[in-house]
């Protein structure tokens, strides 16, 4: 059997609103003309109420308007205390511009009509709706809205019915209304401070005053990303130009150099359209770095020296003169050869047999420097000692041609290597820009207030081991010099010693080494926020060339060791402020 | 029966600009005789003038039948009055066909009843028995009365004032719904005040008899009746007032909680008549020529109160239907503009 829950009740439904409004209609614009004269009159006693109407509307939207931007300003800035908001003081800016806007679109809309100022006149005069009634009865009866007949006519009144009573009613009503409009009160509809909007916008304008005034610690997450964005786009124009000239240089589109543009190509078009994912375009950076120095041979630079020193030789031997091509240039030994072919048939025996000789005494050298030289000069060798003038001449053209392409390799080689180091200079200073204003975003939001202006003290203690091992083949004098430089921007003073400081050349490289100190202890070095110890690339490129072709460095570079430096680095505080 | 037709006199025509005056003079006179008791008063002549009837209830000796009386005293017109008891027939108010002779023959003739004036006072209406009770319904109505098939026309104006005391219970006959809605307003006899006391002392217990003048003739009052169903009432008045009407049902979305849990049936469409046709007169009382929204809030009191049935819950916890009434006029608010 069902039970039937007694207590329980059914559910209310949802109490509606109140009445509908309907607003009398303006007879003016309803009805055609003529119209009584009284309408006419109550429409334009209406017309100064309407006015005071419109305008306490206004007030009261202005107020809205004003609650409603200042609590928008709030909502905003307390977001942006929580996240960080870069367009902040955008939107900011934009908010009161909207309120404005939305405030003249309310004001228009406000515009009261005559309708709606007679009912609030009834309401607020207390006139027991006539002024309403008369507007609402002139359109419910049209016949009774034109002109009444005239009082003086005897006939006029003489027309009984219930017609001619409704009509004497309405007319009746229209002129109390009209003395009624005309007697109320001059003083209604008088602007007014509405309470809660008006409290609303107190209670914003003190609750944001706080939140403006207090230092927002998202600023500075806010200039880390901004630093980060410009370092991207810096850095996408520097991989745009290394781009630019690896194209330069390349031949083929099936060219290393030439491929290799096209990825840093599409590199900086991600970079350009992902500024703010640090992490992801490091590693992209990272990755086509590695990919490029997969491609780059480590003895490139050994190669080089081998084939200057193997041109040399080849022009010295090539032209009997012992200054002939001391800069070792591929194509001047080219053209010294091609003479030497020509005149291979005017050599005399014993010339014949020195050339083979010298040519037998560059094995090494040509091995080092390119294995189709090799091969070429191995084939020359023996066909000029055998007094095989034809196969002597072809194998001299084929050196030739083998040591241009030698040199194009080293180029596209040099190229590569170039193309890495610049990589790795922006990876770096990407990474860097990330870092560094991580570091004051840190500093500011454990202690320091963004909004103050001063310095911020960092301890930072360094400690680089630097362990080089340099193998010197050389003759004559080598002078070795290692310099470090410390790159910061701002005051940077080290204190404790700084040993002697190595950095490490790349393979092929000339090495600096003397152990001069570039950081003197206690002596502030004039050079931006940066404090780093350069890195062996840098380092390298930065070195002086003077070294002989015989230095053979070892590879990889520098298991780096540096005494410990400590360092107390001075950073300027960011500009506070939004 | 006092038989003064009001059909002999000529008939006036009022002006509504003297509607109010000649209905303040009526009150004015009244008001000679009925201490205080003013609502009372301008509801009981918004009755009359609204051709309609008015249930008074009250406690015993709170001049009920004195105010019937006086209105009669200042009204020249017929005026009846019937103590309804629990043998009363239907023949004792309507009037029979009784044999008679005439010229040697015997016939039947009709004999009126007491319900054939111009103003009938139901004393205690509600001890007399349903089916005496309901001989009222075609008077009140339709202003007429049929015996053996034959009606008879009861003279303008006809007003039935009906009293009732809510006290003596014992051997009563309440009046049922379709009765009561024939009344256009109920009216409760409120206890007068103290210094309303002193005067009636002053007036009822001293040697000279304080009596009211004929003010109106009966003929004026068809004139304010006609002129009353003449007032225009705007669309917004009139739609207030049916949203009124329509919060008394509690099935409707506009009614109250109060409606929702004890009310068992709302008013019906004369409810709204009631409020429109007394709001005319409360503003031509007022000296307007229109129906305002507070004419209708002023009398949604007596036209609503005995139109709406409470249910067993609402009469188990003592619910009234004023308490009802005036939660409905909290919750039907007015429209108004910003």
């Amino acid at each position: 059997m069902r039970k039937i829950d007694l207590a329980r009740k059914p559910a209310r439904p949802r109490q509606p609103g109140p009445i509908p409004l309907s607003i009398p209609p303006d007879p003016v614009g309803r009805l055609a003309a003529p119209l009584d004269p009284a309408l006419l009159q109550l429409r334009g006693a209406l017309l100064p109420h309407r006015r005071r109407l419109w305008l306490r509307r206004l007030v009261r939207r202005t107020w809205l308007a004003l609650a409603l931007v200042a609590m928008a300003e709030l909502g905003l800035w307390t977001l942006a205390r929580l996240a960080p908001i870069a367009s902040a003081p955008l939107i900011a800016a934009i908010l009161p511009v909207g309120g404005l806007a939305g405030w003249m679109i309310a004001a228009v809309r406000a515009r009261p009509a005559l309708g709606e100022a007679a009912l609030a006149l009834d309401g607020e005069g207390r006139l027991g709706d006539r002024a309403s009634s008369a507007l609402e009865l002139a359109v419910e009866f049209p016949e009774s809205a034109g002109p009444g007949p005239d009082p003086a006519d005897p006939g006029a009144g003489s027309a009984a019915g219930e017609a001619t009573e409704a009509d004497r009613f309405i007319r009746r009503q229209r002129r109390d209304a009209l003395t009624a409009v005309r007697t109320a009160p001059a003083g209604l509809f008088a602007p007014r401070v509405s309470r809660r909007p008006a409290a609303a916008t107190l209670v914003a304008a003190l609750l944001l005053a706080p939140v403006l005034l207090v230092p927002n610690p998202q600023d500075a997450v806010i200039a880390q990303q901004q630093q980060v964005r410009e370092a991207a786009e810096r850095q996408a124009e520097r991989i745009d130009q290394v781009a630019q000239d690896l194209e330069a240089r390349g031949q083929d589109v099936n060219d290393p150099p030439t491929k290799l543009a096209q990825e840093l190509r599409d590199l900086a078009l991600r970079l350009r359209e992902h500024p703010d994912q640090l992490d992801a375009n490091l590693a992209r950076l990272g990755a086509v770095e590695d990919e490029v120095r997969a491609q780059t041979d480590p003895a490139n630079e050994q190669r080089a020296s081998s084939l200057i020193s193997l041109s040399r030789s080849l022009s010295q031997a090539a032209t009997g003169t012992p200054d002939a091509n001391r800069d070792g240039d591929p194509k001047t030994t080219r053209a010294d050869l091609q003479q030497l072919a020509d005149n291979l048939d005017n050599l005399t025996a014993e010339q014949q047999r020195d050339l083979a000789q010298q040519l037998a005494g560059l094995e090494a050298t040509a091995s080092q420097a390119d294995g189709a030289s090799g091969t070429a000069r191995r084939d020359a060798a023996p066909s000029r000692a055998q007094g095989d003038t034809a196969g002597a001449r072809s194998a001299i053209d084929r050196l030739g041609q083998s040591l241009t392409g030698a040199q194009q390799r080293i180029s596209t080689g040099r190229d590569l290597a170039g193309a890495a180091s610049r990589l790795q200079d922006a990876r770096r200073d990407l990474a860097d820009a990330g870092q560094s204003t991580a570091g004051q975003a840190q500093a500011q939001g454990q202690g320091q207030s963004p909004g103050a202006s001063g310095q911020v003290r960092v301890r930072v203690r360094v400690r680089v081991r630097v362990r080089v091992r340099v193998r010197v083949r050389a003759r004559g004098k080598v002078r070795v010099r290692v310099r470090v430089r410390v790159r910061a921007r701002g005051k940077v003073r080290a204190r404790g010693k700084v040993p002697s400081a190595v950095a490490a050349p790349m393979p092929g490289r000339s090495a600096t080494a003397s152990a001069a100190t570039a950081v003197r202890p206690g002596r502030p070095t004039p050079t931006g926020p940066r404090s780093s110890v350069p890195t062996c690339p840098r380092s390298t490129r930065r070195s002086t060339g003077s070294a002989s072709p015989a230095i053979r460095p070892t590879w990889p570079g520098p298991a780096a060791t540096a005494r410990p430096s400590r360092a107390t680095r001075r950073v300027p505080a960011p500009a506070t402020g939004r | 029966m006092t038989a003064s037709s009001p059909t002999d006199q000529p008939t006036p025509q009022l002006v509504p600009e003297a509607f109010a005056e000649r209905a303040q003079a009526i009150e004015r006179e009244v008001g000679r005789v009925i201490v205080g008791q003013t609502a009372l008063v301008r509801q009981t002549l918004t009755g009359l003038l609204a051709n309609s009837h008015v249930l008074l209830e009250g406690v015993p000796g709170l001049g009920k039948t004195m105010l019937v009386r006086t209105i009669a005293d200042v009204i020249d017109c017929a005026f009846n009055r019937i103590q309804f008891t629990p043998d009363l027939m239907p023949a004792d108010i309507t009037g029979t066909n009784i044999l008679v002779e005439d010229g040697g023959q015997r016939v039947f003739r009709f004999q009126p009843g007491p319900i054939f004036a111009n103003l009938v006072l139901a004393d205690e209406i509600n001890r007399a028995t349903p089916k005496t009770q309901s001989s009222l319904l075609e008077a009140m109505q339709e202003h007429q009365v049929t015996v053996a098939r034959q009606r008879f026309p009861l003279e303008s104006p006809f007003f039935v004032l009906a009293t009732q005391n809510p006290l003596e219970m014992e051997g009563t006959y309440p009046l049922p719904e379709a009765q009561l809605d024939r009344f256009l307003f109920k009216v409760m006899v409120p206890f007068p005040s103290e210094e309303d006391l002193v005067a009636i002392m002053e007036r009822t217990t001293g040697n000279e008899a304080v009596t009211a003048s004929k003010v109106c003739t009966g003929a004026e009052i068809v004139e304010m009746q006609r002129l009353a169903r003449a007032v225009p009432i705007a669309p917004h008045v009139t739609a207030y007032a049916v949203s009124v009407l329509a919060a008394t049902h509690p099935d409707q979305p506009r009614a109250p909680g109060l409606v929702r849990d004890y009310v068992r049936y709302g008013g019906s469409p004369r409810g709204a008549q009631a409020l429109v046709t007394g709001g005319k007169i409360y503003a031509l009382l007022d000296g307007r020529f229109n129906v305002s929204i507070d004419d209708i809030r002023a009398v949604a009191l007596p036209s609503l109160r005995h139109r709406i049935i409470l249910n067993f819950e609402g009469e188990a916890e003592g619910i009234t239907s004023e308490a009802v009434i005036r939660s409905i006029l909290d919750a039907v608010v007015a429209p108004t503009v910003e």
